[in-house]
């Protein structure tokens, strides 16, 4: 990689950083050589090793990137594994990282992470999860973010054609699941990989959900499900033979998942199962010149109705918030693209 | 202040070889003319069908395409496409990654030397253009359709088919 002479003082970096095209608005760490090799060391990968090629711009990233754009961020340089297989989580064809760059929708790669990394490096799972707990995840998700800008290419006005785009385009989402309260096994486990793992999985924002009765499990996951099931859901647009409606993610308090979903139903699997059958909408609500559109796809049920997702494996549930209870989030999906699962090594 | 080294962030990216410039067509009598599309749009499919029936009135044959999915069968078709293509005529590029998706499979036809048009709607011309520059093709051949076709009905985008399919002509003639 190349080095540049800069004013090394922050702001005036900063500011050369963003006429440079090389920052996001916020204030850049100049990545000094030194600096870099500090990020380096954190992993036992090598400096030139390509982690993957990211779309659209079809750029290796190597774990050099990875350093620099880490340093630039602020991001602890313990972070650098879960960064390293985040860039290989977002890569992977399924993911559709190429559309999500190029798209006019406003999806970003949130990461949730699962296992002994999460503790590691304090991410947070409990109460502001999302946003607003002090710690290191927006350090980590800008991290990812300045990667997909100056390795992916992903720029307003060059490879975005996002209309509006999203608060996490530039900060990122990171959120660990609260493994100790969950009654289930942890995401990624549940996906295939156990022990340290980060889940990448393109979101269209974050939506609130509340619920001041939740006392039925069936009750709450019908608030839920129809909550995420709303007609202009990127996965109801999925109307041409094309698309796949691809999934759509909850992030589920420990309250409720503990002492209402899982003291009613015996597994998460059948919490899956309730919580698509609710997530759908009945085809006479599709505005009438929408419905050819659905019909042709073969996605209206015989009982007139047509799901969010495919099937109930398409339902991403974690465990994550704090113990006031009362919300869960939603995060609807993009199509066309499926949550990715990477385990977080050296 | 002081000043000091930065290392850069940014990636770069090695353009493919390609095979050189397509010629120019100006007479499609007895070629094969493989047309692209990725199922989404109602009013591509109205429009390269009108198409379907103008190229055949010239001697052409035309095949079409659907782009997507990520698998080597899908990697396979495609490259049967090009294979089974004296020219392509790719769209639609309506949306950012529709558009993405498009340029990339015409460049992946400039790139074997096959006679190319991107077709595109207004407002992605330029997204088209930037993502063609990045793939090494500064002068995409391309024909501009009126922006918001999509929701027009039928008649009226078979009449813009009609108006502009002189100028997929002419994108097919020009040299590089």
């Amino acid at each position: 990689m190349n080095t540049v002479e800069v004013e090394l003082d922050a702001r005036a970096f900063s500011d050369w950083a963003m006429r440079e095209g090389w920052g996001d608005g916020l204030p850049c760490i100049p990545p000094t050589p030194e600096l870099v090799d500090t990020y380096l060391t954190a992993t036992f990968r090598g400096r030139d090793d390509v982690l993957a090629r990211l779309l659209p711009s079809g750029a290796e990233c190597t774990v050099a990137h990875v350093a620099a754009n880490a340093a630039m961020a602020g991001a602890p340089v313990g972070a650098m594994p879960l960064l390293c297989a985040a860039v290989e989580a977002i890569a992977r064809p399924s993911f559709n990282l190429a559309m999500q760059n190029a798209t006019t929708a406003a999806v970003v790669p949130a990461l949730i992470v699962n296992g002994p990394v999460r503790l590691d490096l304090d991410l947070p799972s409990g109460a502001g999860c999302l946003g607003g707990a002090t710690g290191p995840a927006p350090a980590i998700g800008r991290a990812l973010r300045l990667l997909v800008r100056n390795v992916a290419g992903q720029r307003v006005g060059t490879n975005s054609e996002s209309v509006y785009g999203q608060p996490a385009r530039v900060s990122g989402l990171v959120v660990a699941e609260w493994e100790e309260r969950s009654p289930w096994p942890p995401l990624a486990e549940r996906r295939g990989v156990p022990g340290s793992a980060v889940t990448a999985y393109g979101i269209m924002g974050t939506m609130n959900i509340v619920d001041r009765i939740a006392e039925r499990a069936d009750s709450l996951l019908e608030v839920i499900g129809k909550s995420v099931a709303f007609l202009g859901a990127t996965a109801f647009m999925a109307t041409s033979t094309a698309d796949t409606p691809g999934e759509v993610a909850v992030a589920v308090n420990p309250v409720w998942a503990t002492q209402v979903l899982a003291a009613q139903l015996p597994s998460i699997e059948d919490v899956q199962q309730v919580l698509w059958d609710h997530a759908a909408l009945p085809i006479d609500w599709f505005p009438a010149d929408h419905r050819a559109g659905v019909e042709a796809t073969g996605r209206v049920e015989a009982d007139g109705r047509v799901h969010l997702v495919a099937s109930p494996a398409d339902v991403v549930l974690f465990v994550c918030g704090g113990t006031g209870s009362l919300h869960a989030t939603g995060f609807s999906g993009y199509r066309n693209s499926l949550a990715s699962t990477v385990a977080v090594g050296g | 202040m002081s000043r000091g080294l930065v290392v850069d962030p940014r990636g770069s990216v090695d353009r493919p070889t390609t095979a050189g410039p397509p010629p120019a067509i100006t007479d499609l009598a007895g070629l094969r003319v493989g047309i692209r599309h990725d199922g989404t749009w109602r009013s591509w499919a109205w429009v390269y069908g009108d198409w379907v029936a103008r190229l055949a009135g010239l001697g052409a044959t035309t095949h079409l395409w659907q782009s997507g999915g990520h698998d080597e069968a899908t990697a396979t078709a495609q490259r049967a496409f090009y294979e089974g293509s004296d020219i392509v005529v790719a769209g639609l590029c309506n949306c950012g990654s529709c558009t993405l998706h498009t340029v990339r499979d015409a460049v992946g036809a400039l790139d074997r030397a096959i006679p190319t048009v991107v077709v595109s709607t207004g407002h992605f011309e330029a997204h088209a253009r930037r993502f063609a520059t990045e793939l090494g093709w500064d002068d995409l051949p391309m024909v501009v359709l009126p922006a918001g076709l999509e929701g027009r009905p039928q008649d009226e985008v078979l009449a813009v088919a009609d108006e502009r399919f002189p100028d997929v002509l002419a994108a097919l003639a020009r040299t590089r």
